[in-house]
């Protein structure tokens, strides 16, 4: 006897894993329409490992269970990728071409080309043009699209619309070097230089403005950070900041701590989280930076996952410098743990990155 | 109102086919509930003797109650159970589960398999 759709969603609400939500709809189309409905719970994100050259396989390891699944993904051989929680990822190859990449339904939609971004970094290497690249909405569900692109020797801002036939280039009088950008009740952020968070308006066509509205914290606080991100949860915006030491020998980084800062929207100005992060963990490295709430799915909270996205090192194609600066920083005992994720050779322009899988 | 709507449950003619062990099953749950609600290894136990007593067609009906008795804690204990009896099983076990048919066309079913064309290998070696 079949049950009823509202009782099929009550169990698929409780499934464990993304490889279960994709059993249960396959049972039949009851399932397969609740499954497609609620697709965008909150879930552990993959983390999709480095390209291997020999084969078109992507290897992926999941936090749910600590298993290893592959996907045969010949689309993103060869390029570099970066993650999002919107089960897209994005990519760039050595021919500049960048596009938007569904992991699970092999869709993708191209991105306008980087001319505009190439003419003020032009000599980069193509896999260190684009530091970053933010994909603030997902395809799948809203008909706008919004990309973000921190490229160039000083971290300049160009953003992508759908509709829009080049990236917009955001002028920057004050120079700021831009380090993250997110998207807290309906306003875009920024978080420059060593913490100071601005508010962008991307609403202009082809014309944005940037404003500072709270300072960096002080130096005495913060030192010199490796990285900053700028993460949101429904009710607050973080910023966190990333620590570690240099091995110059082996020409990498290695993570060892994380600070992290609340804006405190009454007095403008960052204020340090001493205690736990209440109930989400964070997921930074390379693409978007974003929470999970922990109470309602299996997983650790009060963490910090992070990837190796220092590619200072990185400045020849060949050998690859850095990439397994990976791992999750607790934040009650202040000590970086491993990942258990087995093998993973990263290239000189492939690195671990988080996505999370969707079915849509 | 939950005294209501169980009388109800049993007047409806719809719903002859519920047995006496079922209705004992689920009316002594908010007792049992309450007496172990804060201690999760004895809920544990309780999941693990209701998995082996029960058969899965059973918990399906006891899912069914629950709903319609509109009874929120035992719909999440039953689906939660449920959930983590199915995890990690493939869609021929679940349908067996529930003692469903797929409704999906031949050709159609082959399409949704090849759609999410992934698969599972253990962790190598470091």
């Amino acid at each position: 006897s079949e049950l009823p759709p509202e009782v099929v969603r009550e169990i698929v609400n409780r499934l464990h894993t993304f490889q279960d939500f994709i059993a249960v709809a396959g049972v039949s189309r009851t399932w397969r329409s609740v499954c497609l409905s609620i697709s965008r719970r909150p879930q552990l994100p993959w983390l999709m490992l480095s390209e291997t050259l020999s084969t078109d396989m992507r290897h992926f390891f999941s936090l749910c269970d600590n298993n290893r699944y592959q996907l045969l993904l010949s689309e993103v051989q060869g390029k570099r990728c970066w993650g999002s929680p919107h089960g897209w990822i994005v990519t760039l190859g050595p021919d500049y071409e960048t596009h938007l990449l569904h992991l699970m339904k092999r869709v993708q939609i191209a991105l306008p080309p980087l001319n505009t971004i190439r003419t003020l970094a032009a000599t980069e290497e193509w896999f260190c043009l684009v530091h970053k690249f933010i994909l603030l909405n997902d395809p799948s569900q809203d008909s706008s699209l919004l990309v973000i692109a921190i490229f160039g020797p000083v971290n300049r801002l160009a953003f992508a619309r759908r509709g829009q036939g080049q990236w917009a280039i955001v002028t920057n009088p004050d120079i700021l070097k831009f380090n993250d950008v997110a998207c807290f009740n309906d306003q875009l952020y920024g978080l420059c230089d060593n913490g100071k968070l601005v508010c962008l308006e991307l609403d202009a066509p082809l014309a944005a403005e940037v404003l500072v509205i709270a300072p960096q914290p002080s130096e005495e606080e913060v030192s010199v950070p490796q990285k900053l991100y700028l993460v949101e949860t429904s009710e607050n915006l973080y910023g966190i900041f990333r620590y570690g030491f240099h091995i110059p020998s082996e020409m990498r980084h290695e993570t060892t701590y994380f600070l992290v800062y609340k804006l405190n929207f009454g007095e403008l100005a960052w204020e340090e989280v001493t205690d736990d992060l209440e109930d989400f963990s964070v997921f930074v490295g390379g693409g978007n930076s974003w929470c999970i709430p922990t109470s309602t799915i299996f997983c650790r909270s009060n963490c910090i996952y992070f990837t190796d996205d220092n590619w200072e090192w990185q400045r020849y194609p060949g050998v690859a410098y850095g990439g397994r600066d990976v791992g999750v920083f607790n934040m009650a005992q202040r000590v970086v743990q491993r990942l258990p994720f087995g093998k993973d050779n990263p290239r000189f322009y492939s690195r671990p990155i988080w996505v999370t899988p969707t079915m849509l | 109102m939950k005294f209501c709507t169980v009388k109800q449950y049993f007047d409806d003619e719809n719903n002859n086919n519920v047995t006496n062990g079922i209705a004992t099953t689920v009316i002594p749950l908010p007792n049992k509930h309450l007496k172990i609600k804060a201690n999760n290894k004895e809920m544990e136990q309780y999941e693990q003797e209701l998995l082996r007593n029960v058969m899965p067609q059973e918990l399906t009906k006891l899912i069914l109650a629950a709903n319609y008795l509109n009874f929120k804690e035992a719909l999440d204990f039953f689906c939660r159970t449920v959930a983590n009896a199915i995890q990690n099983k493939s869609v021929d076990y679940v349908r067996k589960f529930f003692g469903l048919e797929s409704d999906f066309e031949p050709g159609e079913e082959e399409k949704l398999c090849k759609e999410f064309a992934w698969s599972f290998e253990g962790v190598d070696e470091d």
